[in-house]
């Protein structure tokens, strides 16, 4: 996938990270998946229309979701992900999804969001789609995100 | 700044536990919680916050409907919406019915009350 539609993506968590107070993004590794597969305990899927078609989803382990959710509360204490830590997940998906269409904007690309999906438990295998992904690995003070991209361009 | 009294209006269940912690936390009241411009509307009449935080894409009622009958029960109601990207339509239009203060999303807890505190000030802002 061009980096042109990696980066705005990459920019937006970095972007909506530091806005809220949580830290900074490093950028690992980017491969390739052959469909769209998230293994992490939660998944956060949100739909994109329009130039750019497709999903995004981030993935990540529990102990990830649940300092993140915490972080954005003001410290509150989450200790399972029930209403309200889902709650934070799915704002948190739609800022950055919504950051990342404000880029594309810039480059006149349409792309239109819908409300994030949050699925999670143990040994979760969530496949997607049978698009080819793009998967970025970001690490940040919180724990580990896996960001996937499975466009039709 | 104390004894604010606020009323939070959002769909999202953690908007209203970051903005609740950071307003308690900078001596305001929350008076009152809405979840759709519905509630919005009758808890204001019954509540009568010096400020709201409101949100625009909600159910049942959407946060631009809501604050044109909050504004046409008192004109002088203070209004902070928050904005998500993809409602500068929206915001165009709440300025026309004469909405000043604006937040965008994201935010931190303290964005807000800082926000809040130019309000009761008196200060335009966005
Ligand atoms: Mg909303």
């Amino acid at each position: 996938m061009d980096a042109k539609y990696i980066n705005p993506f990459i920019n937006s968590v970095s972007g909506v990270f530091a806005s809220l107070g949580l830290g900074e993004i490093a950028t690992g590794n980017i491969f390739r998946k052959e469909t769209f597969i998230c293994r992490y305990n939660l998944t956060t899927i949100l739909g994109i229309s329009g130039s750019i078609n497709g999903n995004v989803a981030l993935s990540m382990p529990y102990d990830t979701a649940k300092k993140i959710a915490s972080a954005m509360m003001m410290g509150m204490d989450v200790t399972e992900i029930d209403e309200m830590s889902v709650s934070a997940l799915g704002e948190l998906t739609n800022m950055i999804c919504g950051q990342a269409a404000t880029e594309f904007s810039l480059q006149n690309l349409v792309a239109e969001i819908t409300p994030p999906t949050i699925i999670h438990g143990d040994n979760m295998k969530v496949i997607i789609s049978q698009v080819e992904t793009t998967a970025v690995e970001l690490s940040s003070l919180l724990g580990s995100i896996e960001l996937n991209l499975g466009l039709e361009i | 700044m104390k004894g604010v009294k606020l009323m939070i209006v959002d769909d999202s269940p953690a908007i209203h536990v970051i903005i609740e912690r950071a307003a308690i936390a900078n001596g305001y009241e929350v008076c009152a919680h809405a979840k759709n411009g519905d509630e919005a509307v009758k808890l204001y009449e019954s509540t009568r916050p010096d400020v709201i935080t409101m949100d625009i894409t909600m159910p049942v009622k959407d946060g631009l409907t809501a604050s044109k009958e909050i504004l046409a029960q008192n004109p002088c109601a203070k209004i902070l919406m928050l904005s998500a990207m993809g409602d500068e339509e929206i915001v165009k239009e709440a300025k026309d019915i004469g909405i000043t203060h604006f937040m965008k999303k994201p935010f931190k807890g303290e964005d807000i009350v800082n926000a809040i505190n130019n309000m009761i000030l008196g200060e335009t802002g966005e």
